[in-house]
This record gives C-alpha cells, structure tokens and sequence, in this order.
C-alpha cells in the first residue's frame, strides 16, 4: 500500500468514526426525545 | 519567470483542509436549524408554519442562487465569493435570531441565509477545488469535501443542542453565526483561479460557457441525472419515517434509518471520490442510480422488517451523495474548469428543482391515494431513467466552438 493509500484510508477511518460517534449521539437523542416529533432526527441531508 | 514560493495556507493540503473545515461548518449550522423549530418557534412567538416558509425559501434562494454566485466565483475567484457569502450566512443567522415577525424571518432565515448558503459554502468549494488541487487528486478532494460536509451534521447537532440547553435558542443562534465567521477567513486559502492559463482552454465569455453547455447532449444529460439524484434523496429525507410509521414501526426505528443514512452517506461519498479518479465517473453515476433503483425494489417487494429497514437505509446512505463528486468531476472534466462553479451550479440547481418536487409529490401522492407505493414505483423508474441517460454520456473534453463577438 503506498502512504498516499495509507493517508486515504486513515482520512476515511476518521470520517467514518466521527460519523459513528454522531449516529450514536442522534439516536440516544431521539430516543430522549418528547413530544409529538420526538424520536426522529431533524437533520439529516446537507442539501436539503 | 522565476517562480514564486507559495505561503503555508495556499498549498494544496492547506487547500483541501480550509475547504473541508468550511464545508462541515456551513453544512453543520445549516442541519441543525432543524433544532431551533421548536426553541425559536416559542421563544418568538411564531408558528411551525412561519419557521417552514422561511427554510423553503432558504432552500429557493440557494438553489436559484448557486449559478450566479459560481459565477461570480469564476471571475473574481472562489476565495472572495467563499468570504462575502459566509459573511452574509453569519449575518443572516445573527439577524434570523433577532426576527420578531414571521415576515422579517423569513428575509433573514429565509433569503439572507439562503444567498449566504449560495455564495459562501459546498458548491463553490467543488469549484475551488476543481481549479486548485491537481487532477490526479481532484475527485478524491471533491469526495472528501461532500464527506466532510455531511459529517458537518454529526458535529453541529451536538453542538446546537449544548448551545440551545446552556443558552437558549436565541443565544446558540448567536453563537453559530460566530462560528460562521470562520468561513471568511479559512476561505484565503482558496483564493486565486489556479493555473488554467496553462491547461489550453479556451478563452471563452460566461454566456458562451453557457451555451455551449445547455447545447452539448452530455451536459443535459447529466443534468437530468443530478435532477433524479435530487428528487430520490428528498422524498426519503421528509417522507421515509411517516412510511415508517405507517407500516408500523417505532420512531426510534425511523432515528436509526436516517442517522445510518448519514453515516454510510459520509463512507459512499468519500469512497466515490476515490473511485472516480480511477474508472469511468458516467458508468459508477450509471451503477449507482441503478443500485437505488435495486433498493427501492427490494424495499418495496419483499416484507419489511426492522432489519430490511436497517439495511435498506446504509445501502441508500452509500448511494445519497455518491454522486456529487462524479458529476461535479464531469462537469470539469467536459468543460474545464474556468467555468466550473456556474456551470455545475445550473446542474445544481436542478437538483433542488427534483428535491423540491419530490418532496411535494410525495406529500401529494400520499394525500390523494393514502399510500406511497406510487412513489416508490416513480422512484424505481427514475433510478432506470438516471441510470440509462449516463450511459452515451462523453467523458472527455467537449469542443466549445468560439463565436467572435458572440460574448
């Protein structure tokens, strides 16, 4: 694997591991969540 | 000549990281506007209806916006429009925290926000991109800037709520407009219009860029293709927990189905740019719409279980904005990149025409018949329909014939 491969995965890890920790807070979020929306994330896709 | 050494923050990895950092800041406070419906909606004294009008126009504004701002980016560099459009994003916020009415709201939410989102975040940092990082390296920056932006969501949700439970919603406003004045400044680095003095393209007017685009088969086609894109990730993201709930399904359930579409939209995103430096953009754009066309069959065919919905919702987050970065690398591909950010903003535009739309017929679908199988059967047509109109699509440079005068 050349380091510029390296550096691709190691980038991908992060973005995905961040991305991990995120979907976790979301859902013990929704899962706290009251009311009549309460459960479903408000946010999901940045283009909309 | 002799050549002249470039400062720290205009190196290409200097590059890659401001337009990233801007792109999960603009993207970040953007996604979690969702958290102030409620908050900003009883502290103002508003109705939900008055927030919603406002985030549409956002949506409008942005949309109709993107074409112009990209190309005023093309002439007077991305860096300038990145720092003018993130200074009217901040303002908007800041002054959206102050709206005492639903019509000053929607001026400041709604418009401010939405040309300060034009100008001053994703597409124009595609755009940069495309004229700052070398080929070799540009549909990897590109895919890492769409992760990167859609990761934006997952850092600022936190951050909003801490803003919203310490201070209150008008205070986290306040706080995230500060955080947008960071966009002006991580924007120096992508100032300048690169070197496409040296890569022979023509030397053509805005208006003949233009047309040459709306005339060239490839382009139209692309453009089709991103409508389809649009039109698909809407409807999911408004209608797919009311289908959830219809059929039975907690709403716990439904957090679970887009929080793993967010996080396998960041992996599809970062992994298509990859891709798409090293195979045909227009045969993965092909596969990917073809594979959305598989998954909505899939989900519509065979019965639908919390696992079903799980795996239904990671493979559509793989295939969410996997697109982004090959259709903006085609377009520099086709037309070079002196007229990128215009360019790819009219392609943009039409995804948010195909967004629009596939919210509402969604919503006016399911109000006529009761049910969303229409939909979902419209969906699996323009997955074939998108993933058949890639396929002629010419991936190399398309002649532009200069007309003298024509300008």
């Amino acid at each position: 694997m050349t380091r510029r491969r390296a550096c691709e995965v190691l980038i991908g890890l992060v973005l995905a591991g961040v991305s991990f920790l995120g979907v976790l807070y979301q859902v013990n979020e929704a899962a706290a969540a009251k009311g009549e929306d309460g459960g479903v994330p408000k946010l999901i896709c940045p283009l909309h | 000549m002799p050549v002249t050494a470039r400062p720290w923050y205009r190196r290409p990895n200097a590059i890659v990281v401001a337009g990233c950092l801007i792109a999960i800041i603009t993207f970040g406070v953007r996604t979690s506007f969702g958290l102030f419906t409620d908050p900003l909606t009883e502290a103002r004294g508003f109705d939900r209806e008055a927030f919603a009008l406002a985030i549409a126009f956002q949506n409008l504004l942005w949309g109709l916006g993107q074409p112009f701002a990209g190309a005023i980016a093309d002439r007077w560099g991305a860096g300038r429009v990145l720092a003018v459009g993130g200074l009217v994003y901040a303002g908007g916020v800041a002054l959206m925290a102050q709206s005492t009415s639903p019509g000053v709201l929607t001026l400041t939410g709604g418009v401010l926000v939405g040309l300060g989102v034009a100008g001053g975040s994703f597409t124009i940092v595609i755009a940069a991109f495309a004229r700052l990082v070398s080929p070799d390296r540009r549909s990897w920056a590109m895919g890492l800037a769409t992760a990167a932006g859609s990761m934006g969501q997952f850092l600022f949700a936190p951050l909003g709520q801490s803003f919203i439970s310490a201070y209150g919603p008008v205070t986290a406003l306040m706080l995230l407009s500060c955080t947008l004045l960071l966009v002006p400044i991580l924007a120096t680095a992508l100032t300048g219009k690169g070197d496409e003095e040296d890569t022979g393209e023509e030397d053509i007017s805005t208006r003949q860029a233009l047309r040459a685009a709306v005339t060239h088969p490839s382009y139209l086609l692309l453009t089709c293709g991103f409508f389809v894109c649009g039109f698909h990730i809407a409807f999911i993201s408004v209608h797919l927990p009311p289908y959830l709930s219809d059929q039975g399904f907690s709403k716990g359930l439904a957090a679970w189905a887009l929080s793993l579409i967010g996080l396998f939209n960041v992996i599809g995103a970062y992994t298509s740019g990859i891709l798409g430096g090293h195979h045909p953009r227009r045969l993965l754009l092909s596969g990917i719409y073809l594979a959305r066309g598989l998954a909505f069959t899939m989900f519509l065919v065979l019965p639908i279980t919390t696992a079903s919905v799980l795996v239904f919702s990671a493979l559509i987050g793989l295939l969410w904005l996997s697109t982004v970065p090959l259709t903006s690398g085609l377009v520099a591909l086709m037309f070079g990149t002196r007229h990128i950010g215009m360019l790819f903003g009219v392609v943009f535009l039409s995804h948010q025409i195909g967004a629009f739309l596939g919210a509402l017929l969604g919503g006016t679908i399911y109000a006529s018949t009761g049910s969303y199988d229409t939909m979902w059967v419209l969906c699996i047509l323009l997955s074939v329909f998108a993933a058949i109109v890639h396929l002629p699509i010419r991936e190399q440079r398309a002649t532009v014939a200069v007309v003298p005068g024509a300008a």
